[in-house]
Order: structure tokens, then sequence, then C-alpha cells
């Protein structure tokens, strides 16, 4: 008893502190003439809710006479935030007057916010008072003041920031603000003291990662000049400045850099040396190729690999040599190498393959039909057929996949043999292809018939497969088939094609399955028909009648509440009055009124504009029907909203 | 009010610089080793990895990053007491006991020890706090839409290029090679020149209201006041804790950002190679339309979609199109370009390649697919097609200098104030 008591004054204090605020109806209120939504900010009465929203609208269409409304919420924590975003918005120099006259007696927080909408504003009148503002006792203002002083006043900031980051508590802050001042006075043409900053920012006592970016804009002022302090970096044992380097290295365009980068390449440790090669390759100037045929030397992986990066973005015959020997190598940067080869972008690649080809041995002859296939080097079509038959098993799977990639329909069969053959590793790599070429073929519905004509007296696990493809195909062969297969005796076949229908890509098939929904003497035939026939109409592209066509015929047919609930989601896609009107129909049923619910007040936001009398009538039968909760809170401020239009 | 003069970043100097010397297409992906991330790792060259703000889609990319072994998750951070303790439960079964859990995540930023972040917490949160963890010199991995404002994705841009750190948006469509291989139509030619490119968006309004006031929970349950962070005040309710932020203004972009920041970055990419911004954008019922200098369309829309699967997106040039989404099948317009098919396997949602690419990036310094200069234009222009829709008429645009022409309203919608202490 004594805790219920306990617990009901606990509810009561809560109640006080937490009142419930007017929070709906924005907006009715952000349509209001700006003069009004002045008033408002000044009725002491008004909700923090109604002043929120007065603020936003007036930092769009605020003028000076908002300016001493707004000002005097700066101080509100509640409020400030919104009271700031207008004041920052608004171009009267007042507004600006403002911000600097509250920084006099505003504290904590609501100070820190006003000095950033000063550096907002770039108020260049308020330098003197942002340097000021550097020694005050608490550092998020003085963080706040470096900052805004940096952007606004950078000429100004100079020697203040320099003088900060000698006595301020967070000179991480002061360092954040120089790094922006000196950005700025570089963009100026100011490069001297841009330089000064940036050096007393790098020489300042803060963590790694900040002194390496003021040393990032010396750099990039130096140009060419950065030569050495960037080979500094680059032999740096320390990753922060490493880092820096690599990235500097890739940064800075001058060809000496160039040269220094690779004369250093030599003394770096592997690790280090792999990721600066790689710089490299990203430059402008092509990397030595002794210096790539060293790397490829290289015992350790990651430099070889490094290499192989770089020689795919070379068309030197040299460098393609190389970059075959990787491929075709057996170390474990082949991969990549075979990779680079598949994609690049050198017509000699091409001629380079058929000539190795020609006298490869088997594992390198996969990997040469490999490449040929990913490239579709029609010349090499023969060869790579021919391996089809080859007796090394890595050579015929290569030779399965780059056909895949080469084939046009006069040769699926060639697939098609492979495929039928009874289940086993390289049936299913002949499945895989033959699903990969029929997907390319230009002629989608002529690959449809032929494959479809490829069932008769097939295995039935592969006219499964092929039922499948089929469906991935798509088309309107493809479709006929597959309906066709619906009427098969064979359960399976019947099973599978049922299957593939109620995936089918495109809405081509809702008419079929409304037929199996509706007359399939099968009562599990009928509903998977039904489901696929409303993902179709919730889910694919439809114009808006004949989606609340199939709607009605969904509903019709229906025999289950699951199913009535899945179709009335597809009102959500179609929001006008009728499907608003057709929604609310359903509120009396209790098993369909939360789907009911849920889609008129989908629907209802993109009409109430237009149609605020159909929304504000389903709203009201929404309530009227017992809906509680957010859903009923919905209700009433959409029916507020139509009310109010 | 003076927005950041940069259009956008400095990066350009250094996008020239490094792509110059590419003869040839490098290839997007290389497997096997990968430069060591493969193989076996020595623990002072793995990545330490911590999570910030790790909710559903935050705990799957987590287990992206998890699955690679170069990384050790080591930290996280959460204003959720139950998504610490769920994260740090599930990284200390792979890991061991060690890992980290902070309320405030400024104490864990303060940590030396921490490479990189992955930040999923609501999208208010997504510019601050990667902001935040740029300037504490750590790596981001940072779920989409980068942005609420157009200020904000210059802001990002430019403190990923002045701290040089790596930055991987969320947005992991650019790894996936369905999508890749369509752009790639664009930037060969394939298509012809280009009229237009299509990004499935959603139906772009937010609301301005506030859900009723409940009273606050503990800080250590609920930390109210860091889960707002620098979104502006408002009373505290469960339900925007439980995910229901998204559609309410101050915490949400809309449905042009939700989607457009993976839709709208992939038709930017394809059809500008990330290189331009569109000058006029002409808002339609749920959508935008938008134009670029020499003419080529941007279509924003959420409808009339091949049902290829979410966040579709359709090139059209004048010898061809493609159409793809995250099924990863493609529609082509021609046997011709159908001949040019491949198969892909890896899903439109999936984030393990761009994990992977976002890795190479941290060890290499080379940006990744998603860094923070790309991904700040197509940002801009989802923020520039939502005010355009707010506003209800054409709007025009420089690129140049980030703003609209002759439009002060619209031009005072590029920003919010932030709530302090937070700054960009």
């Amino acid at each position: 008893m004594l805790f219920r008591r306990l617990l009901m004054a606990a509810v009561f204090v809560l109640a006080l502190a937490f009142p419930v605020f007017a929070q709906t109806g924005a907006q009715e209120l952000m349509s209001r003439e700006p003069g009004k939504l002045v008033e408002l900010l000044q009725n002491p009465d008004a909700p923090a809710f109604e002043k929120a929203k007065a603020c936003q609208r007036l930092a769009v269409v605020g003028t000076k006479d908002g300016v001493p409304a707004l000002a005097a919420l700066l101080a509100d924590e509640a409020l400030a935030t919104y009271a700031r975003s207008a004041l920052e918005a608004i171009s009267d120099p007042s507004a600006g007057e403002a911000l600097r006259t509250a920084t006099e007696h505003l504290e904590g927080r609501q100070l820190v916010g006003a000095i950033h909408s000063i550096g907002r504003r770039s108020d260049t009148q308020a330098a003197d008072l942002l340097k000021k503002l550097l020694s005050h006792t608490d550092p998020e203002v003085v963080a706040a003041a470096a900052a805004s002083l940096g952007r606004i006043a950078p000429r100004d900031a100079v020697d203040a920031l320099t003088d900060a980051l000698n006595r301020a508590q967070d000179k991480a802050a002061i360092v954040q603000a120089c790094l922006v001042a000196a950005g700025e006075l570089a963009d100026a043409g100011r490069k001297d003291d841009a330089l000064a900053l940036y050096k007393a920012a790098a020489a300042a006592e803060v963590p790694a990662h900040l002194r390496a970016d003021a040393m990032k804009g010396q750099m990039r002022l130096l140009g060419a000049a950065a030569k050495d302090l960037l080979i500094e970096q680059i032999r740096s044992d320390d990753e922060t400045f490493f880092n820096l380097g690599l990235a500097m290295a890739r940064e800075l365009p001058d060809e000496e850099i160039s040269q220094a980068l690779v004369k250093e390449l030599k003394h770096l440790p592997p690790k280090k040396g792999a990721l600066v090669l790689l710089a490299l390759g990203d430059r402008r100037q092509p990397v030595p190729l002794d210096v790539l045929a060293d790397a490829r030397r290289s015992a350790e992986a990651d430099v070889r690999e490094a290499a192989v990066r770089v020689l795919a973005r070379s068309d030197d015959p040299a460098a393609l040599a190389l970059l075959f020997d990787a491929a075709l190598g057996d170390d474990d940067t082949a991969a990549a190498a075979q990779e680079a080869l598949k994609r690049h972008g050198g017509e000699q690649v091409d001629a380079a393959v058929l000539a190795r080809l020609a006298e490869a041995a088997p594992r390198e002859k996969a990997v040469l039909i490999g490449v040929a296939g990913f490239r579709r080097i029609d010349a090499a079509r023969d060869a790579v057929t021919a391996a089809l038959d080859d007796e090394n098993e890595a050579v015929r799977g290569a030779a399965l996949a780059a056909l895949a990639q080469m084939v046009e329909l006069k040769d699926l069969s060639l697939l098609v043999r492979l495929a039928q053959a009874p289940a086993s590793k390289e049936t299913d790599a002949a499945r895989a292809a033959l699903s990969v070429a029929a997907l390319r073929i230009s002629d989608r519905n002529a690959a449809a018939q032929a494959l479809a004509a490829t069932m008769a007296d097939a295995p039935l696990d592969y006219r499964v497969y092929i039922l499948e493809l089929l469906g991935t195909l798509g088309g309107e062969k493809a479709l006929q088939s597959v309906v066709s297969a619906v009427g098969a005796d064979d359960p399976q076949l019947k099973d599978a094609a049922t299957r593939v229908l109620g995936g089918w890509p495109d809405a081509a098939a809702a008419p079929a399955l409304l037929k199996i929904a509706t007359d399939d003497p099968e009562r599990k035939y009928q509903i998977r028909a039904l489901r696929g026939y409303l993902r179709i109409a919730r889910q694919l592209q439809l114009p808006p009648a004949e989606r609340l066509a199939m709607f009605d015929a969904a509903m019709k047919i229906a025999q289950r509440d699951e199913e009535r609930t899945l179709a009335l989601d597809i009102l959500s896609r179609v929001p006008s009055k009728k499907s608003l009107e057709l929604a609310v129909a359903h509120l009396d049923n209790a098993a369909l009124r939360d789907a009911a619910a849920t889609a008129a007040l989908t629907i209802a936001p993109r009409l109430v504009q237009a149609d605020p009398a159909a929304v504000a009538a389903a709203m009201q039968k929404i309530l009227d029907a017992g809906i509680t909760g957010e859903a009923a809170a919905k209700a009433r401020q959409l029916l507020a909203q139509a009310k109010a239009q | 009010m003076a927005l950041r003069k940069t259009g956008l970043t400095r990066r350009g100097f250094l996008r020239t610089a490094a792509g110059a010397g590419a003869a040839f297409a490098a290839p997007m992906i290389v497997p096997g080793r990968a430069l060591g991330l493969n193989g076996a790792i020595a623990a002072s060259e793995r990545v330490t990895l911590a999570g910030l703000g790790i909710g559903p889609r935050g705990s799957y990319v987590l287990g992206c990053f998890m699955d690679e072994p170069v990384v050790q998750f080591t930290a996280i951070a959460d204003v959720r007491r139950d998504r610490r303790e769920q994260t740090r439960q599930r990284a200390e079964e792979k890991y061991g006991p060690g890992v980290s859990m902070y309320r405030d995540f400024r104490e864990m930023l303060d940590r030396q020890d921490i490479d990189a972040v992955l930040i999923a917490t609501g999208d208010r949160w997504h510019t601050p706090a990667a902001v935040c963890a740029a300037r504490a010199g750590k790596d981001v991995y940072c779920e989409k839409p980068c942005s609420m404002t157009i200020d904000e994705s210059q802001a990002l841009a430019e403190t990923f290029e002045r701290h040089g750190r790596i930055y991987q948006a969320g947005t992991q469509r650019r790894s996936v090679e369905n999508f890749q291989f369509a752009a790639g139509l664009c930037h060969n030619g394939k298509l012809g020149k280009l009229t237009a490119v299509h990004a499935n968006t959603r139906h772009p309004a937010t609301s301005h209201d506030w859900l009723p006031s409940q009273p606050e929970p503990s800080q250590d349950e609920v930390d109210w006041d860091l889960w707002l962070g620098p979104a502006p005040w408002r009373p505290f309710n469960r339900r925007y804790v439980d995910g229901g932020w998204r559609g309410f203004f101050d915490f949400h972009g809309g449905g042009i950002l939700e989607w457009g920041a993976h839709t709208v970055d992939l038709a930017n990419w394809a059809g500008t190679r990330d290189e331009k911004m569109p000058v006029r954008y002409e808002p339609t019922e749920s959508g935008c339309v938008c134009t670029y200098g020499d003419g080529l369309k941007l279509v924003m829309r959420d409808q009339n979609w091949m049902g290829l699967g979410t966040c579709s997106v359709r090139f059209e040039g004048e010898d061809g199109w493609v159409e793809t989404g995250d099924s990863g099948r493609l529609e082509l317009s021609s046997g011709r370009l159908r001949g040019e098919q491949r198969k892909f396997d890896e899903i439109g949602t999936s984030a393990v390649s761009h994990v992977k690419n976002f890795l190479e990036s941290v060890r290499t310094r080379k940006p990744a697919h998603s860094n923070a200069d790309v991904v700040a234009r197509s940002h801009i222009i989802c923020h520039a097609a939502y005010i355009a829709w707010q506003l209800g008429r054409p709007l025009d645009f420089n690129p140049e200098k980030v703003e609209f022409v002759n439009d002060n309203e619209a031009n005072r919608m590029r920003s919010r104030a932030l709530r302090a202490p937070w700054r960009i």
C-alpha cells in the first residue's frame, strides 16, 4: 500500500515536471505570416513547441523585425538552438549585433552556441570580441571562439591563435582553428601567413595526428619543395607520420617527388615499401620498369602484389609480360594478377592470351582460358570449346565458365549437353554456366524457347532447373513455358512451375497466377498463386488503376485473413480518395481493422492537402472504430490537419 | 550568412594528380591476399575498430567488419545501455574480454589506440560525430545519409580533407558489382551520349510535429541529451529512441535523402563521374527532376520501376539503357547490351565488399569508394531537391558557389544551427 502511494506520488511529480506540450499542428503554425510568428514569440504563455516552430519558420522568412524576440530566446535552454537558426539566417546586421551583445550575459552552452552562430554568420565585426573570448575560463568557450575566429577573420587570427597555442587548456581545439585559418589564408594567397600558422600548429603540444595535419598543410603549400619533408615522413617509424607521407605521395604532383620516392623504395622495409609502391602507381609519372621487376622478385608477398597492381595500369609490353608471368606463376599473388589481366584495358592482352594459349601446359591453360572468357575474346572461342573435352579437370572447369561468357544462341547446346548429365560437380558447373550464358543471349525469347525445348525427355531435375532458369530470364516465351508446366502431371514439376511463377520478375505473370488462385483444384497452389499475385500488386511496377483492380480481384477470391491483410497493403501504394475509402471500409472487420487503419494512415498524409474532406472523414472513422495507441494519435493529428486546411 | 566558399574542396587537385597516371582502368576488386588483409595478421597491423550507436543496420555492418581478420573490435559507445551491452557481449564472444563501453563517445574518441570508428547512429549525428572522429584522428565508416543539410555536406568533405582521414559512407552499392557494371556502361560509352539518369527515391515529406512528452529515463539507460546531440531540443518520447525518429524533420532528411543517398549518389557517379551537380531542380508530386549544365536529366521518382529490387537506378543514353536494383538483376534495352551482361551474386544491401574497400583504404591511405568528397556532392543534390520540393517551385543552383540563384528562402534552408556545444 505504501509502495502504491509512493508510486502515485512519483507519477504526480513526474507529471508536473513533464507537462504535456501542444505538439501537433506545426504545418498550420508555420504557414502564418512572419509578423504573427513574432507575436507568438513575444507571448509569454505560448508553449515551447509553438515558439520552436515559429523560430524554424522565421529561419526561412524572418526579417530584422523578429530579431529582438529571437534574441530573447538565446538564454532559453530549450529554444536557443531554434532561435540561433533564425538569427544565423537573417542577413540584417541587427542579427549579428544581437548575437554579439548576447555573449555579454550568456553562459555555458548558450554562450558556446551564440559564438558558433557568430562564426556561421561570418561576422567580421566580432573579431575583437572573439579574441577576447580566447581568454575565457571555460575551455568550451575558448574552443568555440577559436573556431569562429579562425573561420571569419584568419588574418586577424594569426597572432591571437599562435598566442593561444601556448596557454590554452584545450590546445587541440586551438590547433583545429589554426588549420581552418591557415587553409583560408592559403586560399586567399597569403602563403607566408598560412605557413607560419601551420608551423606553429605542427610544433604544438597536441596529439600526433593534429601535428601531422598541420604538416600536411605545410607540404601542400610548399609543393615540390616539400620533397625532403615528405621523405622524412615516409621514413618515420610513427605510423601517423608514415600515413601522412603515403597520402602526400599521391597528392603532390611534381616529378622530383616521384624520383625521390623511387629512390627511397630500396631503403624501406618491405611492408612500407609495398604501400609506397602502390602510391607511386597512382601518380602521373610511370614507375620505372626495373623497379617493378625488382619488386616482383621480392621475397615479400606484399611487395610482389603491389607490383602486380602497378603493372596492371601500364600498357608497356614489358610490363604486360611481367603481369602474365605473375598470373601464370604459382605464388599467392597469382589471383590478383589474373584479375588484373581480365580487366586490363589494353587490346594487346587479347593477342598475348591467344599466343600463349596455343602452347600452354594444363595449369596455365586453365588460367588463360579464364582470362579469355572474361574478356570475351572471340578468336579464342574454338580453343575454349575444344577445352570442354580436355582431360584435365581444371581446364574443363575453366572452359565451362569461359564459354558462359562467350557462347551465342546457336552454341547453347554445348552447355545443355553437359547440364543434362547426371548430378555431379561438373553438372553443377555446367548448369551455372548455362544460367550465365542464357542471361547474355541477345534475344531473350529465342533463348527461352531454345531452353524450354531441351526439357522434353530430359531428367526431372534438369527440367526443374530449366523452369527456375526461365524464371530468372523472364519474358513472354519463358512465361508461356512455365505456365504450361503448371498443368504438368508430375507433381514436382507443377510444384516448381507454381513456385517460379510466384516469384516472376514482372507483372506479366499476374493473370496466370489469378487463374491458378481461382481454378486450381489444389488449395496449396491456390494460396501460393494468390500470394504471388499479391506480391506483384504490392511490389512491382503497375499503373494505379491496375493496382486497384488487382486489390478488388484479390479480395474477391481470398479465403483467409492473412491474404486479405496483404491485399490491404496494396492500397498503401495508391494514394487516392478511392483507395482511402476502400481501406476504411474494412475497419468493421476486427481481423482486418489494424491493416485497414495502417493503409489509411499511409495514404492520408499524401492526400490531406488535395482532399482534406476525404481525409477528415477517414480519420474520424478510424477513431470511431476504436483504434488506439500511436495509430490513433496519428489519426487525430491528421484529422486536425485536415480540418485546418 | 556565408557558406564555406570552396566548391567543394581542394581535393579536386588531389583527384587530378592521383588519377592521371591511370592509363588503364585498375581492377575494381582484387582477390587474394589484398596486401595482407587476408593473410595472417600481426597484432601491430590490426585495425582497431570502435562502434558508435550500433542499431539494427549497424549491427549487420559490424558483423561484416568482424568477419575480417584484420579487424579488432575494441570499444562501443552508445547512449542506450541495452545496446552498449548487446554489442559488447557480441564482440567479447569473438575477441574475448576487454571490449570497453562508453555512454559518451567523446571519451572513446580520446583513446589513442583506436584507428577507426563505425558510426551507425541516427542521421542527425552522422556529420557531427564523423567530424569529431576526424578531429580525433580516426578513420570513419559512417552509415548513410551522411548529412542533414547542404552545409553539413560541405563541412564533412572539408573536415576529412583537412584532417587527412579515410571516410567511407555506408553507400555500399558503389562496391556492389551490378551497380558498378551499370555505371560502367555509362563511363565506357556503351549507352552512347547520356540523356537521363534515374534514381529510386521515396516520398520526401517529413513532419515538424513533436511526439507527446514522456518522463525521461535515467541517463544511464538512455542519455536523452546526448541522443538529441546536435538536434534542437524537444521533450523525450520513447518512440524516437526505438527508431521512430524517422519522418521527423529535425532528425530525418525525408524520402529523397533516405534512398537518394544511395541512388542519387549512383546516378551522379554514372552520369558525371562525381564531377558535377545539377543546375536546376524542378519538384514533382513525390520527387524532383534535376538538370545538369549539359542538359543531362537526373530524375528522382518513387514509382514506375521495373521490379529489380529496392534502390533501383536507370541510366539512359542515345544508344540504350540499363536498369538495375538490389536484386542484382539487370534489364538492358537491347540484345547488344544483354551480351555485355554478367551474373552478379552480391546483393545491393550487402556491405561485405564495401567494408573490404574501406579497410584497404585505411591501410593504403587511398580514398575509399564512397569518400567524403564524392558523397558530399550527391548529398547536396538530395538536399537541394528536397528544398525545391518543400518550397514547391523550381530552383536554379550554382554548383561552384553551392548556392541557389536569386532565391533567398532556398539559400536560408541550406543550413541549421547545431545545438551547443556541437559544431562542425
